[in-house]
């Protein structure tokens, strides 16, 4: 045994040895390339941001009109040059100040965004086979508005995805920037929806104005996915419409232990409504 | 003896080799784990949450007992959080010291009425606290009599808690303001129902903090928490990140969790009698939703979101280690009947069993094969040389994994500044089996006969220092 051990371990400890160098080598490239990244972005940043600052923010700080703020095209054309990693910048920047400028000046950036060719770094990524970069692209899309022929027909193709991912990624996409209808999207939904992807719905379809509203009661049965359900009675509240009490009680007897929550918490709340109305009569 | 002495050879070289070829694995699963990770937090959905008004929300439930030091700043790091709907709950578990004070002073507290309603048991609670400050409007202090343990606290915490879930941290702890944004995205982005997500704890023993934030990371500057900040490295960026990735978790450290609260209140809330109420309730959920043929997940997220106070000395170390052995003997005593049954899934025949050999009875074996090999050495039954190369493989494998957890951890953070942070880490990870590991070896060990001996526990004070702070700053709710 001990024989054994004396004579294959050392090769196994000169493998071990070998296998702790490279595993640190990789974390010492990892350092060295996020410097190196740090300190371009660092560049990139310090160039967009003053210019940003003197055609944009000042402008908009001394009120002048949002669609008086002239863009400064070419200047910006300069700095990013043909870089994807300028453009990267860029793009990284966009999304910062959306999030800090939210409604004021959305338009205003995601005009940035389409006068610069933005959205080309991203139409290789449409046909990647990595769902990971997929998402991604569809995602900077629906964020971005792009609604160029070519970017709706790839995407539209992957409605059907079996991904369920890729699906999401879709669906969000087409209730944003599409003339889809919310039928239309939610007779597709046929599989559990995550909190995230209901939160998404909602959001989207309350905050875009669809010309048509659908009575969301019509989801409200024993036949329809339970997750779906729950977000059609948010939806339906939402919106006030008539009868989805009645859809609900329908539904009591579900075996399902969130929707079963999710109607309790409802009738809770509604006869909470009764009893305040009552009172004040 | 020679028979016995081959055969237990032959044991150790299996077990051996079994742990090892289950740690590569896991690096492969919890690297698997890292990219989902990476790719989720890329579609900018922690952004978008924000601002989100119809967002479930979550109540912030913290449990202290005679943490005066630190329990301002605590607060504050948990008023830092971003999310918009939460609220934050502290329940004074019958301090000795001026805890209560403290938060009475800094929050400009005064007596409310609370309707309380008894779901999950615990000691009477005295009092209910608001700040007059509508700075602090999200924070709830309830005053209680003490109940010997912190599952007693957050009992009480949880059944005054108004959302659906709860993030229960320790008192001691500092946490990232875009803590619950990282574990709303796991929470909210899963097809099963999450129960439970938990997720990396860093040491804030060398950490300066102002106002409840980290100002500055630092590698701890003691050896014996250094020792510590790798462990947990490992323990978590390596083997928590596998487990997540098959949904067989065991445990979610009690320092830092978001959990589902009906199934809490289902299983009847944290035990007051476990002495790892952690795992304890990690194990009563599983339990629950397996017995009831509920698809669930319990997650673990990369992303270190809490920094906690570790014990600078062997023997508060040594102390908090005999409490976690002593909680592990509990947790297979009261369930046995999962291992190795079909029943409980991959929790009963690959989580337990698991745990059982390779946590539970590794300090034995470890124990048992050190006593031998001293044996071998005396009687001559055994070489030097031998020993060393058997010694030096193990201390290598050690090193490769934790070699490992320092890679992952480059891959998503960038804590460490200097070289020399890096160089320290590696160096420690050749010094950990010699000098750290014996420790906690011999801690567990001491755990088991005192819960073999049913010797009584008793809940001890640990030596607190407080955070470093960078500034002295007046109470804002009465400026």
């Amino acid at each position: 045994m001990g024989n054994l051990y004396t004579q294959i371990l050392p090769y196994f400890i000169f493998g071990l040895i070998l296998g702790i160098l490279f595993v640190y080598g990789i974390t010492s490239l990892y350092r060295i390339s996020w410097a190196k990244k740090d300190n371009s972005f660092e560049i990139v940043y310090n160039e967009l941001v003053p210019l940003l600052n003197d055609y944009i923010f000042q402008p908009y700080i001394n009120n002048v009109p949002v669609h008086e703020i002239s863009i400064p095209i070419k200047k910006l054309k300069s700095i990013i040059k043909k870089s994807p990693y300028r453009r990267r910048v860029l793009i990284i920047l966009l999304y910062k100040y959306m999030d800090l400028y939210s409604e004021q000046l959305d338009n205003y950036f995601i005009s940035i965004y389409h006068k610069l060719d933005l959205y080309e770094d991203k139409l290789k990524d449409l046909n990647s086979s990595n769902y990971h970069k997929l998402i991604a692209a569809i995602d900077e899309y629906e964020y971005f508005e792009v609604k160029s022929k070519p970017v709706f027909q790839r995407i539209e193709k992957l409605r059907n995805s079996k991904n369920l991912y890729i699906r999401e990624a879709v669906n969000y996409y087409l209730l944003k920037n599409s003339k889809y209808l919310i039928s239309d999207v939610f007779n597709s939904l046929n599989y559990p929806l995550t909190i995230w992807e209901r939160l998404q719905y909602f959001e989207i379809i309350t905050e875009r104005n669809f010309e048509i509203i659908p009575n969301f009661s019509q989801w409200i049965n024993e036949e329809t996915e339970p997750t779906l359900v729950m977000l059609c009675i948010d939806l339906a509240f939402y919106y006030n419409q008539s009868g989805t009490e009645f859809h609900m009680l329908g539904l009591v007897n579900t075996n399902n232990q969130l929707l079963k929550r999710k109607l309790d918490d409802c009738f809770e709340k509604l006869n909470n409504k009764t009893v305040l109305y009552k009172r004040h009569m | 003896m020679d028979l016995l002495i081959l055969i237990f050879g032959f044991f150790i070289l299996v077990y051996g080799i079994t742990l090892f070829a289950t740690y590569l694995k896991f690096v492969i699963l919890s690297y698997r784990h890292l990219r989902r990770n990476i790719f989720l937090n890329k579609l900018r959905r922690k952004e978008e949450m924000v601002n989100m008004p119809n967002i479930e929300g979550i109540s912030i439930l913290t449990s202290a007992y005679n943490e005066s030091k630190s329990i301002i700043q605590h607060v504050q790091s948990s008023l830092n959080v971003q999310y918009s709907r939460y609220e934050i709950i502290i329940v004074n578990d019958g301090s000795t010291d001026d805890t209560l004070e403290k938060l009475i002073n800094y929050f400009n507290l005064q007596k409310v009425d609370f309707n309380y309603i008894t779901t999950l048991q615990s000691k009477p609670v005295k009092a209910f606290y608001r700040s007059k400050s509508k700075a602090f409007k999200e924070v709830l202090v309830i005053d209680k009599e003490n109940g010997g343990c912190k599952a007693d606290g957050i009992n009480a915490a949880i059944n005054a808690s108004k959302y659906p879930y709860f993030l229960n941290i320790d008192a001691d702890s500092i946490i990232h303001r875009d803590t619950l944004l990282y574990f709303g995205i796991e929470m909210f982005s899963r097809r099963t129902r999450v129960i439970a997500v938990g997720a990396t704890l860093r040491m804030s023993n060398s950490c300066t903090i102002y106002k409840g934030s980290i100002t500055e990371f630092q590698l701890p500057k003691n050896l014996l928490v250094r020792f510590q900040e790798l462990e947990y490295l490992r323990s978590y960026i390596i083997g928590k990140l596998g487990w997540s990735r098959i949904n067989a978790l065991i445990n979610i450290s009690g320092a830092l969790g978001l959990f589902d609260k009906e199934i809490v209140k289902k299983v009847g809330g944290y035990n007051q009698n476990s002495l790892a109420e952690d795992m304890d309730l990690i194990v009563r959920m599983s339990k629950y939703m397996l017995e009831n043929k509920l698809d669930y997940r319990i997650s673990y997220i990369p992303q270190t979101l809490c920094w906690t106070e570790a014990p600078e000395s062997v023997k508060v170390l040594s102390l908090q280690r005999v409490r976690w052995a002593r909680g592990l003997v509990q947790v297979f005593r009261e369930n046995w009947y999962i291992l190795f049954n079909p029943k409980y899934k991959i929790f009963g025949l690959y989580t337990f069993p698991y745990n059982f050999i390779f946590e539970l009875c590794a300090p034995i074996v470890e124990f048992i094969g050190f006593i031998l090999t001293i044996y071998l050495i005396v009687t001559n039954k055994i070489n030097p040389k031998t020993t060393l190369i058997l010694f030096t493989t193990v201390v290598l494998l050690a090193v490769l994994i934790n070699s490992f957890a320092v890679l992952f951890d480059h891959k998503l953070f960038k804590y460490y500044k200097t070289k020399r942070e890096v160089l320290s880490l590696a160096l420690i990870s050749f010094l950990e089996p010699v000098f750290y590991h014996p420790i906690i070896v011999f801690s567990y060990l001491k755990g088991y006969l005192y819960e073999l001996f049913r010797k009584k526990h008793k809940w001890g004070e640990m030596e607190r220092k407080g955070f470093k702070q960078n500034e002295k700053y007046e109470s804002p709710a009465k400026t």
